[in-house]
């Protein structure tokens, strides 16, 4: 059973197309990075398979069940968490904590508590941000859920908060899925075993992140003197200065791309290409997809 | 069971305050009695709003809210609600009329009819409407907007006893559209999460109120007094709608006492009204006299009343009815207003003490001295349901001004057969016998 699959899943809200025919797939045990610009509709397609908001169009499984048709059952299963939701503030986390257990048969949050460092006697509400996060994710672990869902839960947090949270998550996900929307890239990159690229509601790519790594160079070309060509569509964001090009090719292939460069080019002195980190492709795909820029 | 009380408990925690003001406003209200105006009006607006605030605890309308992926159905979050709307504020309402038809000197066991109807009030006209709207409501003041337009005006109308008189009609088609509407709002709601519909049927309820009251007005009754003493009180009912006539209609009223100023006599009014109708399907009617007992104001009667239609001796099965009497801005003018008509024991004690009892939800219990309070006691009951005799003042009677005008054919369905509805009594002084 596949945790997560999206089927031409589409959100509109009013005229505004905020996901369009995503086709996603979440294996069991595999940490899925959704990755996107602001606005690009993340948060809505995980709140789609939250069944939070209905689809417009298509369809999701989540657990095996229609997402729209997830119940007490399958939330039992699921561990869910948003950085803009809203808690129950008025509640101490202690009693968040004992509020939750009795929904859960195999609730434990003994450790987790100690691990965080959680102030059991103190109100949601009066929590740093940090903190907040890390009740959310205790009240979302602590019964070993088989779904994890984390909605750019690293956002605005300090990189000591983001490392414990990080460190505890990781702790707690063996067999599990976890669906993981983030900013932060440079730790996603770091557990992440796939990622997927939203681009205006439109899921661009979603592959495993070693071969989105194999695939994605920055190249710096040096030619002779200044020379112009036709640019491939894969060859994002080309920098001229003076005889030196450099870009980003989106499906490189060592002998494939010189080959490209020297039917190109007549007088190519030297060509270099880098491996990038996933911010770096998600700089590039970003800066792409903005009007005028070279895209994929 | 058990995850529902978990769920009332964790709102019970979370609006502890909430509640402890609702319930000493409740009392306040309906135990003390002796209270500003305002507190009896606060009351049920505090009811709705405590409900409300149980809805929003976990709202629907809000897709950040973090109990939307915790493992309980809405069925099941639906049901907390009702729980905790039953728990915090029904029985609250509930507690505090018992007790003040207790300390009245009402045994509450005997007035459990009323106390349903009063409960079913605060349900249907208050509760239920204000969590139907909180359940589609994303911000409080589209609740508040959502409030005034359908609630506000339903619970004013049912509680208006101004004129135009609300007919039953009008009582229970508000009720069936708020409960209807109420529930398929909150059932659609709870369900689906699908909201826009959610609100599309509110606005639906309103309309359906509106358009009710427009073609249930029931047709005017109007009285005047027939002759310059004042001593007869002619009905007539609104003019264009009739199609039978009243031939004659009086209600004589005769003083036998000094009145008002002896705070300490007692004092017997005598209401007579003879109404004869000239429909061939109906016999004419006619209300023998009934005495009244006052004492400090208090008006106790009648310990007979019968209705006549012509010679046919129906007796109308009048059981118990309180009613205010009260003393209007113009000194000669006296206004009975009868809330409602049922079988309650006589008073223990002090008959002055009795209570004053309306059905309406923004009922409350008046007391002390027993001033504007009239007791009409049960007397025969020929059969049953016949207990209507509304006597209860739905007609407006209003003092002539030189001679009254002529009596046309009237209409006579405001107190057509079992029915005679007034609305007050006006009297000058000293135009008794």
């Amino acid at each position: 059973m596949t945790p997560i699959r999206a089927i031409g899943l589409s959100k509109r809200f009013r005229k505004v197309r905020a996901l369009e025919d995503l086709e996603l797939e979440v294996p069991q045990g595999a940490v899925y990075a959704l990755v996107g610009a602001n606005g690009a509709g993340k948060t809505t397609a995980i709140k789609t398979l939250m069944n939070i908001h209905a689809p417009s169009a298509g369809r999701a499984e989540v657990l095996g069940r229609d997402s729209r048709r997830l119940g007490p059952a399958e939330f039992a299963r699921i561990g869910y968490v948003s950085e803009n939701q809203q808690m129950p503030e008025w509640m101490r986390v202690g009693d968040y904590l004992d509020f939750c257990r009795p929904f859960y048969p195999r609730w434990d949050a003994g450790a987790l508590v100690h691990q965080f460092q959680l102030p059991l006697d103190r109100k949601l509400g009066q929590l740093s941000r940090g903190m907040r996060m890390k009740a959310a994710l205790v009240s979302s672990l602590a019964y070993g859920p088989e779904l994890i869902v984390l909605d750019e839960p690293f956002t605005g947090l300090d990189a000591l908060v983001r490392d414990e949270l990080i460190e505890g998550l990781l702790e707690r996900i063996e067999g599990a899925a976890v669906l993981i929307s983030s900013h932060d890239l440079a730790e996603v990159e770091t557990f992440a075993s796939h990622a997927g690229y939203l681009e205006n509601g439109r899921l661009r790519f979603s592959e495993e992140m070693d071969s989105l790594g194999a695939r994605f160079r920055e190249v710096t070309v040096t030619l002779g003197a200044a020379q112009s060509a036709e640019w491939p569509a894969e060859w994002l964001n080309p920098e001229w200065s003076g005889p030196v090009v450099r870009f980003v090719d989106s499906r490189y292939e060592s002998e494939r791309t010189a080959e490209r460069l020297r039917a190109m080019f007549a007088d190519i002195r030297e060509i270099e290409a880098e491996a990038m980190p996933l911010r770096a492709i998600f700089v590039a795909l970003a800066k792409a997809a903005r009007p005028g820029g070279a895209r994929e | 069971m058990r995850l529902v009380l978990h769920l009332v408990w964790k709102d019970a925690r979370r609006l502890r305050l909430a509640i402890a003001g609702v319930a000493g406003l409740t009392f306040l209200a309906i135990g003390v009695g002796r209270v500003p105006e305002w507190v009896g009006m606060a009351a049920p607006v505090a009811w709705m709003l405590l409900a409300a605030m149980a809805v929003e605890g976990d709202s629907l309308a809000n897709d950040r809210a973090w109990w939307l992926t915790r493992p309980y159905g809405r069925g099941t979050l639906l049901i907390s609600k009702l729980v905790f709307v039953a728990v915090f504020v029904q029985l609250p309402v509930l507690g505090a009329e018992m007790w003040a038809l207790n300390r009245a000197g009402w045994p509450p066991g005997s007035s459990w009819a009323g106390l349903a109807v009063h409960q079913l009030n605060v349900g249907c006209y208050a509760v239920l409407p204000a969590m139907a709207i909180a359940s589609v409501a994303r911000r409080a003041w589209l609740w508040v907007a959502g409030v005034v337009v359908v609630v506000l005006p339903a619970a004013a109308v049912a509680g208006s006893e101004s004129s135009p008189p609300v007919s039953w009609v009008q009582m229970v088609w508000t009720a069936v559209v708020l409960v209807g509407a109420s529930a398929a709002v909150l059932g659609w709601s709870y369900a689906t999460r699908r909201l826009p519909a959610g609100r599309v049927m509110v606005a639906g309820g309103a309309v359906a109120l509106m358009a009710g009251w427009h073609w249930l007005t029931p047709p005017r009754v109007y009285a005047a007094l027939e002759t310059k003493d004042f001593q007869r009180i002619q009905l007539k009912i609104e003019e264009g709608l009739v199609d039978v006539g009243v031939r004659s209609a009086y209600l004589p009223l005769t003083r036998s006492a000094e009145g008002q100023k002896e705070n300490e006599a007692a004092l017997i009014e005598y209401f007579d009204a003879e109404v004869a109708s000239e429909r061939d399907d109906g016999p004419p009617v006619r209300l023998r006299p009934m005495p009244g007992l006052a004492a400090r104001g208090l008006l106790v009667a009648p310990p007979e009343m019968a209705l006549r239609w012509g010679d046919h001796p129906l007796r109308v099965r009048l059981r118990a009815g309180i009613a205010v009497y009260r003393i209007e801005e113009e000194e000669s003018v006296r206004r009975l207003r009868v809330g409602r008509c049922r079988e309650l024991p006589m008073p223990r004690g002090n008959p002055t003490q009795l209570p004053i009892e309306c059905v309406t939800p923004f009922a409350r219990y008046e007391q002390g001295g027993g001033r504007g309070a009239l007791y009409l006691r049960r007397v025969n009951a020929p059969w049953p349901g016949a207990g209507s005799l509304e006597v209860l003042p739905r007609t407006v009677l209003i003092a002539a001004k030189g001679e009254p005008p002529p009596l046309r054919r009237l209409e006579p369905a405001g107190f057509v057969w079992r029915t005679v509805e007034l609305r007050g009594v006006r009297m000058v002084k000293g135009g008794g016998k």
